[in-house]
């Protein structure tokens, strides 16, 4: 059994090691006396110290003794002596290559009987037992399948010795990667003879046989350009095996080719076609993009599978080299890899002649079969893969709850409006005019508008300027475009962007031009119609006369596109990318700076990497304050996108500094004294976490009106969770229960979907009502559902510490120490986890809680205070001395021993 | 304009990923003492490692500077062949789970016996990486690699007195985790 690895076995662990460590550094006669005199709270050491110190005085043990011996790989190795022997009728030639458990050996008939050379297959020395029966079996799917497309089998036998052998046609060629690199084969020639390979699949596939191990080492092309599938030696025939030797398989998948095996396969699951349809999957990213889709981590078998169930496949015009072939692969190419790479067998072709048949749609110009991903179904696929960056959408479900984080691209609109009127100093006139032109024309003295009216009417004169010279109408769309999409009035911007531009050139005016471009496609993204977008941002990005400063202005915009569509990794990707050009980008302003790091601080946390996150965000605020600019919207956007990932990570004391100083910068520019609901939300959230309820019964309060007024039931919900936690803490059950009815009954009304934040925190808090009133049974059914909808979407954020720590409650309420224990244990972890680089969380201060409650219970009162103080640790850390579970710990560590 | 791969600039290749190039050399090079014929003589893992440095070092994989993390690195990449070997000569034995074979040699058993040893370091060397890394490192350098405390001393850049009781604390830790 290796160790387990749960915190508890770490932190025991780093602290054995510093109790030997000082132990070591004694001479070996004041370690008795030094034994002797440990503290009652290492008493759970000294056995082992004991050993261990008892052990290195002799030093006459052999564990570890002698280093590996290199016969230990050795002997698993072949041995030589058929180099020189004749294997049945053949005497080998030379060695051809070497699989997992046989080696391939280039013979001829030793008798002279034929001249032809044969690819001779020999199980490895010493392994001859267990592999007979396989080879066997090789030779009888090899005898069924006969394709010009799949190499032959000649002859089979076995030796005097008992050793079998296979004789198979032996293929003078290359491997299908390297015959093509050698090349430098253009896309259709690959994709042609990727078809080949597709041909020799389907026919082994309609004889039930299933591969199980494609990769380009196995698929190999002759000079003539001919494709020859080879090695099934881990090919299974699809009736009349159980699964009884999967095992098998997924070792060797492990051992020699995880690069290319399916989830199901590195998962050990039965095996069907769809494995070989995403083995081939890769085997065609490869062949385009030059790289494979992911990067296997190989230190361990569980890393190994790690990466490959969880890792994202980029689309693979993203890896191209250069710009014709990324061109190349946009589009339908990735659709089609997308297709057959989905994690979900059922999700990828039915078969691989669908896969072919739109590889064939595609090289004749006609439309492929295979959707683009949407919008839902990349989220989903994004759910499903990433337990980390789930944390990230961990972090927007939250800010759900608690708010929602300000989406940074709106706020970047007015600076970005800024930068262009700066930049294009020649312009500005023309653009004052404008703007001038609405206010004093387009409004009467006295009039009451909204910005709705505001907005049409700017648009009206936007489009008015037809006659005015091409510049200033360029000018008049951008900013009245940009007005609109401040908005979220896309369709329009779109609209007014599409006509601008269509009325003039590039060369008019390159640098609006580009912007514009740029932005309308942005709208286009979020119209729906990404992939239009991502070809106009792309088209100005990659085009070389493109400006730097306009390159990372578009970059923040198509990492704004991915991380919409979820694509959290191409996210992160674009906004470094943006900001490499931006360096080249003399007096950058304080402004963009700023809202660069804040975006790629978003980013971080979207991916799951709360430490950089904090990091980023600590940089933008500071770029913010050497440009005199923290009190701009722009910096409230990043203070509260901060908060909100502080609170991820457990740390809602600081969290809560960034929302005062958000609510500080809205307090200046709010009309009528009212400030953005999120933000009262967040703040809310925050005072709940630190246990001041007060503070957070007035803000939620504030709230309700304001959410009900703009009609968004998602802060509606919030508003009653919240108030529902703050009656249940102050003990007051029934006027919980009846905020509790109220969220309720706005769920039902508008149907808010059941995964969401605000539907989960209603959850919880009626979880911790039911706890309360001692309806255990109700809640452990309840808390059940919730831990349940986690799993299902794969999402680790510090809410499921807190329904980790609910369930505990349950069990021990009901008598279960041990299931209670264990989920007070999965809930640190948990808490470990999200915390990021911050020394202390709330969440694992609140687990370590639990912990030291039932080791008290258990009577185990060492135990118990040594978690009281890792929780006071915590607690101070996070959430400050007076909060109730910083008093109780504190309460815990005193109590006498 | 060109879209590198790795977004934040590209450094020069790292040691790290010579890992594929590493591993089948490691690989090669214990096979072929076998096909010159003959046993080989060192029955260590030290001189494969410092085979595939000279031979990386000539195909221009790597630079001479290089060699002191070339060595930790390669102790790192040795262990994983080992435990790849001894995975899979384990599977093999139980017949890769579809039947089970015995092997009747004593030769066999020995092996066996030391296999398990090695596969429980390998795990325990996991949850040890959590504590203390440079522990793992000496572990990796001097028992999957056979390297010598002078060496290893001077790929983590301490003295060989420092290696020699980060061994021996490494050691009693091991064998703690793994009731030995």
């Amino acid at each position: 059994m290796p160790p387990s690895e749960t915190p508890i076995a770490v932190e025991r662990l780093r602290r054995l090691n510093e109790l030997v460590k000082e132990a070591l550094a004694l001479p070996a006669g004041e370690r008795e006396g030094w034994l002797a005199s440990r503290p009652a709270e290492d008493a759970g050491f000294l056995e082992a110290l004991r050993d261990m110190l008892q052990r290195a005085s002799t030093g006459t043990d052999d564990f570890m003794h002698r280093p590996v011996d290199r016969s230990v790989i050795e002997s698993a190795l072949p041995a030589a002596d058929e180099a020189q022997g004749l294997v049945g009728p053949y005497r080998l030639v030379r060695e051809l290559g070497e699989g997992g458990m046989a080696t391939v050996w280039l013979a001829e008939r030793a008798d002279g009987a034929m001249q032809r050379q044969v690819a001779l297959k020999l199980p490895r020395l010493g392994w001859a037992r267990g592999l007979a029966e396989r080879m066997a079996r090789e030779r009888d799917i090899l005898a069924g399948l006969e394709h010009p497309h799949i190499a032959r089998l000649y002859d089979a036998g076995v030796t005097e010795e008992g050793r079998p052998w296979l004789a198979m046609e032996f293929v003078d060629g290359q491997p299908i990667d390297r015959y093509c690199a050698a090349r430098s084969a253009g896309v259709d020639e690959r994709l042609a003879l990727f078809l080949q390979v597709c041909e020799a699949v389907s026919h082994a596939h309609a004889r039930l046989v299933v591969h199980r191990d494609l990769k380009p080492s196995n698929i190999l092309v002759t000079n003539a350009g001919s494709v020859r599938l080879l090695d099934f030696g881990v090919a299974k025939l699809l009736e009349g095996e159980g699964r009884a030797d999967t095992g098998l398989t997924q070792f060797h998948g492990r051992a020699f080719t995880p690069d290319y095996a399916s989830p199901e396969q590195v998962r050990g699951e039965a095996l069907g076609t769809a494995s070989d349809v995403y083995s081939l999957g890769v085997v065609l990213y490869e062949l385009l993009a030059g790289q494979r889709p992911y990067r296997l981590k190989r230190e361990t078998a569980s890393a190994l599978e790690e990466a490959v169930l969880d890792a994202e496949a980029p689309p693979a015009s993203s890896r191209a080299l250069d710009r014709r072939q990324a061109k190349a692969l946009r589009g339908d190419l990735d659709t089609i890899l997308d297709k057959a790479l989905r994690k979900r067998p059922a999700s990828r072709y039915a078969s691989v002649e669908a896969f072919a048949e739109d590889i064939r749609r595609h090289l004749a110009g006609e439309p492929v079969l295979a959707q683009p991903p949407s919008f839902r179904y990349r989220a989903g696929k994004f759910l499903t893969r990433h337990r980390w960056p789930v944390a990230a959408i961990g972090a927007i479900v939250l800010a759900l709850t608690a708010g929602v984080a300000v989406a940074l691209g709106e706020a970047r609109e007015a600076e970005r409006q800024r930068q262009v009127a700066l930049e294009l100093n020649r312009h500005t006139q023309s653009a004052l005019e404008f703007v001038n032109s609405v206010i004093t024309e387009g409004i009467q003295t006295g009039e009451q508008l909204t910005r709705e009216d505001l907005l049409h009417r700017a648009s009206a004169f936007a489009e008015g300027r037809r006659g005015a010279n091409a510049i200033d109408r360029l000018i008049a769309a951008d900013t009245v475009s940009s007005w609109n999409m401040s908005a979220g009035r896309n369709r329009d911007a779109e609209q007014i962007l599409a006509s601008a531009l269509a009325s003039t050139t590039p060369q008019a005016a390159p640098i609006l031009y580009g912007n514009m471009t740029c932005r309308r496609g942005s709208a286009l993204a979020s119209l729906g119609r990404v992939d239009e977008g991502i070809a106009l941002l792309m088209g100005v990005i990659e085009d070389p006369a493109t400006t730097d400063a306009i390159a990372g202005y578009c970059l923040q915009r198509r990492a704004l596109v991915a991380r919409y569509s979820g694509d959290a990794a191409n996210a992160l990707r674009y906004v470094l990318l943006a900001k490499e050009r931006y360096a080249r980008v003399d007096n950058l302003s304080p402004t963009v700076r700023g809202l660069l790091e804040g975006e790629l601080g978003y980013a971080y946390s979207l991916v799951g990497r709360p430490a950089e996150a904090d990091r980023h965000y600590s940089e933008g605020i500071r770029a913010f304050r050497e440009g005199g600019r923290e009190n701009s919207l722009q910096a409230l956007t990043v203070e509260n996108n901060w908060g909100i990932a502080l609170v991820s990570m457990g740390n809602p004391l600081e969290a809560l500094a960034r929302y005062d100083r958000a609510l500080d910068i809205a307090e200046r520019y709010a009309v009528k004294a009212q400030v953005p609901p999120y933000l009262i939300s967040n703040r809310g959230h925050a005072f709940l976490l630190l246990a001041r309820l007060d503070e957070a019964q007035e803000s939620y309060e504030r709230l309700l009106p304001i959410a009900e007024r703009t009609g968004d039931a998602n802060f509606v919900v919030s508003a009653y969770v919240g108030l529902a936690e703050v009656e249940l803490v102050r003990g007051k059950l029934e006027a919980a229960q009846s905020r509790i009815a109220e969220a309720e009954a706005v769920v039902a009304a508008k149907r808010l979907l059941p995964g969401t934040a605000p539907v989960r925190r209603l959850l919880t808090m009626k979880i911790a009502l039911l706890i309360e009133r001692g309806r255990l049974d109700e809640a452990r059914r309840l808390v059940d559902e919730v831990l349940a909808e986690f799993e299902r979407a794969q999402l680790k954020v510090g809410a499921l510490s807190i329904s980790l720590r609910q369930r505990s409650l349950i069990h021990a309420r009901q008598g279960r120490d041990a299931e209670a224990f264990a989920d007070a244990e999965r809930s640190l972890v948990v808490a470990r986890e999200t915390q990021g680089a911050k020394p202390h969380s709330l969440y694992a201060g609140a687990a370590w809680v639990a912990l030291a409650r039932l080791h008290e219970k258990a009577g185990r009162r060492a135990e118990s205070r040594a978690a009281a103080r890792d929780a006071r640790e915590q607690l101070l850390g996070s959430v400050g001395e007076s909060h109730p579970l910083s008093k109780e710990a504190q309460r815990r560590v005193d109590a006498a021993g | 304009m060109n879209e590198p791969g790795n977004p934040a600039g590209t450094p020069r290749p790292r040691v790290e990923e010579l890992f594929p190039a590493l591993y089948d050399e490691l690989r090669r090079l214990a096979r072929s003492r076998l096909a010159g014929g003959g046993r080989p003589t060192l029955l260590d893992t030290r001189s494969l490692v410092h085979e595939a440095y000279m031979r990386m070092q000539k195909d221009g994989g790597v630079t001479v500077n290089d060699r002191e993390h070339f060595l930790a690195y390669a102790a790192s990449t040795m262990r994983s062949v080992v435990i790849d070997f001894v995975r899979r000569r384990d599977a093999e034995r139980r017949g890769g789970g579809a039947e089970h074979i015995t092997l009747h040699t004593d030769a066999a058993a020995d092996l066996g016996a030391q296999d398990d040893e090695i596969l429980a370091v390998h795990d325990a060397l996991e949850l040890l990486a959590k504590v203390d890394l440079r522990l793992v490192r000496v572990v990796e350098m001097r028992y999957f690699a056979g390297l010598n405390d002078l060496e290893i001393g001077e790929a983590l850049g301490v003295t060989d007195r420092t290696v020699r009781r980060d061994w021996d604390r490494a050691r009693l830790l091991l064998a703690e985790m793994l009731g030995r």
